[in-house]
């Protein structure tokens, strides 16, 4: 009989702050390419890149959130990622985006490459609700389920008036880089991951939408904020968006309900240094 | 930065060395000397000792071809206060080095007593030194310093620069406080006590009477802030006798600033490469033992003045422009930091932490880097498809390379087309050279420390902040007549063939025989770990070791087959075949050889590297043709992909008329 080990109260850390976190991933995808000879013979399998392991996590915030957690800022940094007994030191994210819909936590979901080991480390196995603290805030660790992201009192605010929605329903909220390595020749671990294609995207899901001159060929200019709070109302974060409104939708499902859909998404540009 | 400069950047922010001054990692930072223009000797008055090399003719030489005579170039100088060495013992006299243009002083702790190498004044030397005041400039460096075990626990060797104080040999023991010494004191990489000072930097000694070394005389405190081991560097010395101020000075950093009686009254003459006092003598004061050590003088200069700081930094400046050539211009921050003296000038072993020119320690080549070759060998045809390749020069093999930086911040790419621009600023050490080279480590299986030419820059940018360079540069002064190689000459591919030693597959051997034919490198074919049998050895009936090309291309090769006709066709007839002498068919094809790993790419270079782009070799076409022919490769390129991963392809010229294939014919050949 096929036997799971089955994990429960394990701490995932990252940098050493402990998240709340309901599942995490962790996988990895070798580039190779088999090498065939003049004489039809096969030769080796030659690697084309190194090593590429993919890291994701969905946590719940308990406090604000750290800076390492910023997507689309300048910082390309790694992380340090702890999980079941296992540390990656060069975790670097590319994606962070959350869902909020009605009266329902809010579960954030990041998305990080890693190059190198996977190094044993110590890890807790009797992790309690209370031993769980805010990632980098001064809010102490965790004693009601209170404390965590919920939609509750989480809201968008349509900042430029142009959604046209009297009431909405659910709203995501996403941010996202590619990452792209960079080795030293013999080297197998890059000395830097840059962010290239840095983007934000919001989707908002609505009743019908009252406007009318939805169609401009250069989208809608949109901002607006997302306070990301707890149940009992403290903010945890705001994301914001300045971005163009590119994509609307109506629908009307099979029970009648309609529900109207618009998405936002922003090309995060850096400008350059002046030297 | 002066206009000269900056004309030829296409980048702007460089910034002056200057003190004190905070630079950020990647500054590029102009380093000149000091600022203002140099002052010729002559210009200053008071001149009274000036040895420099500018002229051979400063020189007597004996039949030994030693030095026993070093003119003072000062005007109107005496007899005596030239250089001299009258020593009947020969072996005492220094030797001139045509290459560094420098005279070099030898010691010897071997010979019993010790023999070291000297030149002097002679009587009183200098007479105006006897009461006024006086300053030394002098451009020296160390060979090595003469470990000394004088002591406890080791002391090690007092090591003369120069002598000042010749004819006051009753002073010593008895009264050095006045004495006109100085010199170098051990080597505290090996023997510290100072660990305030970098290590390699030395410890000047004016007062050798040898106090302790955690609490030496104040005159003994200082520590040079260049290294003077294999490095040149300039001391000054400016000795005021009203006030009794001493200012000692290392590469334009003050040491020392103090009232003293040393460089007094009496110290008018001047010894190199060893003390006079008999310092050497084991009867005296033994533990305190100093004298020579391999050292080599560059240009001395004497004025019996106390110069303005002003006329002192313009002769600091003059010995430095005329020395240290290409030690100014463009340097690179390695660090954040701020330059609070001149002891973070790059000349300096502080300076030396914060500023270089040596771009391998500041930025990463990364995969993608390639290189290509082509020979310069003349083809001189004949017919029948035969020909030979005339190797007209040692350097018959051009070689670009194409060195990848990628990932490089804005500021990063900055600094590097920076440096790459001023590379073209470099002057030649000789009048008859080319500008001074880069000296850089290439990629695997290349050189390391090789000696290049950048030519190109390809600037690409991909993002704010993220850029790519590609630097073209050319390899000049290395030959592949040298039995290493050319230019894949590391240890691993460059062993004698150990009949003990298990071999793998691609293991490259140098093998040594009487017979001139079978000598020289193989590739071993074999399966990996075995020890080769006297059977199986490079020369052996069953050899596994190989001097054909063996490697295999890729599964999807090409390959022509052009032979060739006369075709005769006038205006208004129809075209006339006729048949193209004996050897119709003369391949030309490439090979793609991929993915290959660093074992296989180290070899096959090390194949290509050999034979230098014209030496012939013999080589089995693939299958349908599997037949062994000659070929050369006057061309080939590499890339190194990624790690464990190059691509390599090759040009092959086939190559008749070598092989027992072209003397035996089935077919009556009618000529």
């Amino acid at each position: 009989m096929t036997k799971f080990i089955k994990y429960e109260n394990l701490d995932f850390r990252i940098n050493s702050n402990t998240f709340y976190s309901t599942s995490i991933k962790i996988s990895l995808q070798s580039n190779i390419q088999p090498v065939l000879l003049a004489d039809g013979s096969l030769l080796r399998y030659a690697p084309q890149e190194t090593v590429i392991g993919g890291l994701s996590i969905e946590f719940y915030l308990t406090g604000s959130l750290p800076n390492y957690l910023n997507v689309v800022g300048s910082s390309e940094t790694s992380v340090n990622c702890d999980f079941g007994g296992i540390t990656i030191n060069n975790c670097y994210l590319k994606s962070l985006s959350f869902n909020a819909t009605q009266f329902s936590p809010i579960l954030l979901t990041a998305d990080f490459d890693w190059y190198g080991k996977i190094n044993n480390a110590n890890s807790t196995y009797s992790l309690s609700n209370k031993s769980i603290g805010g990632p980098s805030g001064p809010s102490g660790p965790v004693e009601y389920l209170s404390q965590i992201s919920h939609s509750n009192n989480s809201y968008i605010l349509d900042s430029s008036n142009v959604f046209g929605f009297s009431e909405i329903f659910s709203y995501s909220y996403n941010e996202s880089c590619d990452r792209v390595p960079f080795f030293a020749n013999d080297e197998i671990v890059p000395f830097r991951v840059a962010k290239i294609n840095r983007a934000k995207s919001v989707s908002v899901d609505g009743n019908y939408f009252k406007k009318s001159n939805v169609s401009d060929i250069e989208g809608t200019d949109s901002i607006c904020d997302l306070y990301l709070n707890d149940y009992n109302n403290n903010l945890l974060n705001t994301f914001n968006i300045s971005g163009k409104i590119d994509a609307r939708s109506l629908n009307i499902d099979v029970n009648g309900l309609l529900q109207s859909t618009l998405s936002i998404n922003q090309r995060v540009a850096p400008l350059r240094n002046t030297l | 930065m002066s206009k000269f400069l900056d004309t030829q950047f296409s980048i702007t922010g460089i910034k002056n060395f200057d003190v004190p001054t905070s630079y950020s990692k990647y500054d590029l930072v102009d380093f000149e000397y000091f600022t203002g223009n140099f002052k010729d000797p002559l210009n200053l008055s008071g001149l009274y000792a000036w040895f420099n090399l500018d002229n051979l003719n400063n020189l007597e030489f004996d039949s030994s071809g030693r030095v026993y005579k070093w003119y003072n170039s000062a005007v109107g100088h005496e007899i005596g206060e030239d250089l001299h060495n009258e020593n009947t013992v020969v072996d005492t006299r220094p030797l001139y080095d045509k290459y560094r243009n420098c005279i070099t002083f030898e010691a010897s702790i071997s010979d019993i007593p010790y023999k070291v190498n000297y030149l002097s004044t002679i009587g009183d030397g200098f007479n105006n030194f006897l009461t006024g005041d006086r300053c030394w400039f002098i451009v020296y460096e160390f060979e090595s310093l003469r470990q000394g075990d004088y002591g406890y626990p080791i002391k090690p060797n007092i090591a003369t620069i120069i002598d000042t104080d010749l004819y006051s040999e009753t002073r010593y023991p008895t009264n050095c406080a006045t004495s006109g010494f100085l010199s170098i004191s051990g080597n505290n990489e090996i023997y510290s006590w100072n660990t305030n000072v970098p290590t390699a930097s030395q410890q000047f000694i004016i007062n050798p009477t040898g106090q302790s070394e955690n609490s030496p005389l104040s005159v003994n405190s200082a520590f040079s802030a260049s290294r003077v081991i294999k490095n040149k560097n300039i001391v000054s010395i400016i000795k005021n006798n009203n006030t009794n101020n001493l200012r000692l000075r290392n590469n334009g950093y003050e040491l020392l600033n103090l009232t003293t009686e040393h460089f007094n009254s009496g110290c008018s003459g001047l010894r190199l490469g060893s003390a006079v006092n008999s310092h050497a003598n084991n009867t005296l004061n033994a533990d305190y033992n100093y004298d020579g050590s391999n050292i080599s003088y560059y240009e001395i200069l004497g004025f019996a003045k106390v110069p303005s700081d002003d006329d002192m930094l313009s002769i600091e400046k003059y010995l430095f422009e005329k020395h240290f050539t290409n030690d100014d211009g463009l340097y690179i921050a390695k660090y954040n930091f701020t330059a609070s003296d001149y002891r973070y000038a790059p000349i300096n072993i502080t300076g030396e932490d914060y500023l270089t020119k040596n771009i391998d320690s500041v930025f990463n080549k990364t995969y993608g880097c390639s290189a290509n070759f082509a020979t310069k060998a003349a083809r001189i045809n004949y017919g029948d498809n035969y020909y030979t390749n005339v190797i007209s020069s040692i350097n018959n093999l051009n070689t670009e390379f194409n060195l990848q930086y990628n990932g490089l911040t804005d500021t990063q790419a900055r600094c590097l087309i920076g440096f790459f621009q001023n590379t073209f600023e470099y002057t030649p050490k000789t009048i008859v050279d080319s500008y001074e080279n880069v000296n850089i480590d290439l990629f695997f299986p290349y050189k390391n420390n090789s000696k290049i030419y950048f030519s190109d820059l390809q600037y690409n940018s991909a993002e704010a902040n993220l850029n790519s360079i590609n630097i073209k540069c050319l390899s000049a002064y290395d030959s592949n007549l040298d039995y290493r190689g050319y230019q894949v000459t590391g240890k691993e591919v460059t062993s004698f063939f150990d009949e003990n030693k298990a071999f793998y597959k691609n293991d490259i051997v140098y093998y040594k025989t009487n017979v001139e034919s079978e000598k020289g490198y193989y590739w071993y074919t074999g399966i990996d770990n075995t020890i080769p049998t006297h059977n199986q050895r490079p020369t052996g009936n069953n050899s596994l070791f190989t001097r054909s090309f063996y490697f295999q291309p890729d599964l999807d090769f090409q390959m022509s087959v052009s032979p060739k006709f006369i075709k005769t066709e006038f205006d208004s007839s129809a075209a006339a075949f006729e048949n193209y002498g004996i050897n119709k068919t003369s391949l030309e094809f490439n090979y793609n050889l991929s993915n290959r790993s660093d074992k296989e790419a180290q070899a096959i270079l090390k194949f290509l590297d050999v034979n230098g782009g014209f030496k012939i070799f013999e080589m089995t076409l693939p299958s349908p043709y599997n037949k062994k022919i000659d070929v050369y490769a006057p061309e080939w390129n590499h890339t190194y992909k990624f790690k464990n991963n190059h691509d390599i392809s090759i040009k092959f010229l086939e190559f008749k008329g070598l092989t027992d294939s072209d003397i035996f014919f089935n077919t009556i050949i009618k000529l």
